[in-house]
């Protein structure tokens, strides 16, 4: 329960969707993972057996079945499910994956707008099966220098640059999706990376909420302080308040919640996502804020300030040894240009000798 | 998407549409029309099925998503006495009010455009009940009142009991919990069917997947007839996929009295967001703000607006100066960009700074997970090279700061361009905090 995933994480990914595999595979490769992070695809309506990817310079092949069940019976210790269903389909397929007993710890849901209602029967029945759902409505979380899921982290450039691909010592929460990213980056420049970042989707109803991410982290030994990007409406910070409150969050905290601007404006404008709209005075950003700076969570004047709180906080850590140096692994490049194995080729030659395409020999062009 | 509001009409059309189904038992008659104008109301009076509107006394009232219609003074009911209000007279009305602009107690302002008309229904109070539900927490909440109307909402927590049902709870058990809650002073002829009525209305709320849903009041009359006065909706549109036929042409989202009055602008922006796979989005806050911000991406657009709103204050501005809040994400194609840059750079280049200070296009963004930062740009391009004499005329300086795939190309191309057409610009990547642009550009 300690760390959400490890190097030996594997997923079932349902969808198959290629380019959020081949990055997830990418990042296996980029820092040398003994297996693909991606089991199995599930791809209902699809007959292929299996569907072909870069392994860095190499292919690979990565099994395709067209059932959850099926998946599972392949790979029994796949237990991360990545659901790329669509919001129409999204809740029958964490509903199926739930039911299988014991396969699964994670479902990460990506659909936005799935029916209220379905969320929140979704989420109650994930958690009274003991499993998290990270999401609806994320690009999903990563444990850096052990599993990514799909496109968390953008291009593997963004993930080097943001020191996403080893651990680091902060412990990453938000909401929104797009921020993750710019906040892996804040901390890659102004401390030393993350060790665990969920964002945890922008829906009003979401599985995982902070407060559980948070408690993972505190019981998280790589995780030597959080952050918290928080949002205008709802109550949730006011759950991690009362963790600090009463002892159950140790670690330092950094939060900050988003929205400061709704004050200013009475109705009418809604400022961020379907989760974002105060109903009352305590679930304004400012209000959270200040709450969560009386309860002794680091908070900083403004949103630009983040990176001063950041810094004095992982400098004090620092001083007192909590945060010791990282050693900077070996990473393995991905390279730039790569080839398939095999090529069909339409236009040919074989009248003579050896076939020909476009006049040069077969031989000649389809060589690795 | 989210939950969102439908007119009474809607409402009541959906209850309509399900009654049979959900609440045998009881009887609703749903004599209800919408109009939008007194001709309209003379005209539906002749058509088949409508012949009550000649035959009965009526009530009128608008129909736009706000309440406290009685203390607005905005229901025709009566003219020399309750229950005496004529066909004609409800028509001259309703163009009466048409006519001008209506202020609320609430102070949101507009015209009045739609009108619920139904037959006048006599009563007494104590055929009064309210009864609603909505969502609080990850828990359905039911709550029941034995006194409807006005006084209902003057001492809430006396009056009114609550039932909390978890979104697991089993049938049996719910219909258990409400028995248990049923409010003590309901009169008891009407007890064991107010008792039914609110478990069907619990269902009926979940079934068709209502946000919130309140009648107030609902009047029990002989014979188990209903009588729904008032009522208000919230659907959650989420769910429209699965409630097509349910919902049927009910659902509609009409936009909230006194915020019809969107700019052209706004207007054309959400035109074009509604026709495309992207998001844009764009509400004006100040038209005559001279910091205007083009930002990528719902969460990067909130946390430029606070910056911009704090170190605004903190540089001896205030919160006016930001003009506009919206964003644009998802991909836009290149025509898509070029269209919302050339709409905010008309809007910024339409009035001199009072104070004549310069003004400032803040072209913010996070780090994008997939969007190709270069293409976006090539539209930004595009539309500074059209506009270009515009924005020197009124001083427009540029700040750019965006990361993800493809942006030192980005970058390059924006910054080469603006240097091109002699214009002011600024620009950052990744390596620069996400809204230091807004300090740089305001501290100047």
């Amino acid at each position: 329960m300690a760390a959400l995933f490890t190097r030996d994480t594997q997923a079932i990914f349902w969808n198959n969707n290629k380019s959020a595999i081949q990055r997830m595979l990418d990042y296996d490769y980029t820092i040398s993972r003994e297996t693909p992070s991606v089991a199995v695809i599930v791809a209902p309506t699809s007959s292929n057996k299996f569907e072909k990817f870069f392994y860095g310079p190499d292919e690979i092949m990565v099994p395709m079945v067209r059932t959850t069940a099926e998946a599972a019976a392949m790979f029994p210790k796949a237990d991360v499910l990545l659901n790329f269903a669509s919001f129409r389909t999204a809740y029958d397929v964490t509903m199926e994956a739930i039911a299988i007993e014991g396969q699964f710890k994670t479902v990460m849901v990506t659909a936005e707008g799935i029916p209220e209602r379905l969320a929140r029967g979704m989420n109650q029945a994930a958690r009274d099966a003991g499993v998290t759902v990270i999401g609806p409505a994320t690009v999903g979380g990563i444990a850096p220098g052990a599993f990514k899921i799909a496109n968390v982290g953008g291009t593997i450039e963004n993930i080097v640059n943001s020191k996403l691909h080893r651990a680091g010592s902060c412990g990453l929460v938000t909401r929104s999706g797009g921020l993750f990213n710019e906040l892996s980056n804040i901390i890659a420049i102004n401390a030393d990376g993350i060790a665990e970042g969920v964002a945890i989707g922008g829906d009003r109803f979401v599985g995982s909420v902070f407060i559980d991410n948070l408690l993972r982290m505190e019981s998280n030994p790589d995780v030597k302080y959080m952050i918290l990007l928080g949002e205008v409406g709802g109550t949730e910070e006011y759950k991690v308040i009362e963790a600090v409150k009463n002892g159950q969050i140790k670690k330092p905290i950094i939060a900050w919640c988003i929205g400061t601007i709704a004050k200013h404006f009475s109705t009418g404008v809604q400022f961020g996502h379907a989760g974002a709209s105060a109903n009352a005075d305590a679930e304004t950003a400012g209000a959270k804020n200040i709450a969560m700076a009386e309860a002794g969570i680091y908070v900083p004047a403004s949103f630009n300030d983040l990176p001063v709180t950041i810094k004095e906080v992982v400098a004090k850590l620092t001083a007192e040894g909590v945060i010791t140096e990282i050693e900077e692994p070996e990473l393995k490049v991905v390279p730039k240009v790569r080839k398939a194995n095999e090529f069909i080729c339409t236009i040919s030659d074989d009248t003579g000798e050896e076939a020909t395409y476009a006049g040069y020999p077969i031989s000649a062009v389809a060589t690795p | 998407m989210a939950q969102r509001a439908i007119r009474e009409y809607d409402g009541k059309a959906i209850f309509s549409r399900h009654w049979e189904q959900y609440f045998s038992g009881f009887h609703y008659g749903f004599k209800s029309v919408l109009v939008t104008s007194g001709k309209e109301l003379l005209d539906k009076a002749e058509e088949h099925g409508f012949e009550w509107l000649k035959q009965e006394a009526l009530v009128a009232k608008p129909d736009m998503l706000f309440g406290k219609r009685g203390k607005n003074d905005l229901v025709l009911f009566k003219t020399n006495k309750p229950g005496d209000v004529t066909l004609a007279e409800a028509a001259a009305w309703i163009d009466e009010k048409m006519s001008k602009t209506t202020t609320l107690l609430s102070g949101q302002h507009g015209t009045l455009s739609h009108f619920i008309i139904e037959p006048f229904t006599p009563h007494t109070q104590e055929q009064e009940y309210y009864i609603s539900a909505t969502t609080v927490g990850e828990d359905d909440v039911l709550y029941m009142s034995a006194e409807g109307g006005m006084e209902v909402e003057e001492g809430w927590d006396e009056k009114v009991n609550e039932v909390t049902i978890p979104i697991n709870m089993s049938d049996a058990d719910m219909e258990h919990a409400v028995k248990a809650n049923i409010p003590t002073d309901i009169q008891a002829k009407d007890k064991e069917a107010f008792t039914s009525f609110a478990i069907q209305f619990f269902k009926f709320y979940r079934d068709l997947n209502f946000a919130y849903l309140e009648i107030n009041p609902i009047v029990m009359l002989d014979n188990n007839e209903m009588a729904i006065l008032d009522m208000v909706a919230r659907l959650d549109d989420t769910a429209g996929f699965m409630m097509v036929d349910e919902w049927a042409e009910n659902a509609n989202f009409p936009t909230a009295f006194g915020m019809e009055d969107q700019s052209p602008e706004e207007k054309a922006v959400a035109e074009a967001d509604s026709k495309s796979g992207a998001s844009l989005k764009l509400t004006i806050l100040n038209p005559l703000g001279h910091v205007w911000t083009m930002v990528a991406g719902g969460g990067a657009s909130v946390v430029y607006a606070d910056t911009i709103a704090d170190l605004s204050e903190a540089n001896g501005g205030s919160v006016s100066d930001l003009a506009n809040y919206g964003e644009y994400s998802g991909g836009p194609t290149t025509g898509e960009t070029k269209f919302y840059a050339d709409t905010l750079i008309d809007l910024m280049t339409r009035h001199k700074d009072a104070k004549g200070r310069n003004k400032i296009m803040i072209i913010g963004g996070a780090i994008a997970n997939f969007t190709d930062v270069a293409k976006t740009f090539t539209g930004i391009i595009q539309s500074f090279e059209e506009n270009v004499d515009k924005m020197k005329e009124h001083n427009v300086q540029i700040y750019v700061r965006r990361g993800g795939p493809n942006y030192e190309k980005g970058l390059k191309d924006i910054k080469e361009a603006a240097d091109r057409l002699g214009l002011y610009i600024e620009v950052y990547g990744p390596e620069t905090h996400v809204t230091d642009i807004v300090r740089m550009a305001l501290e100047k």
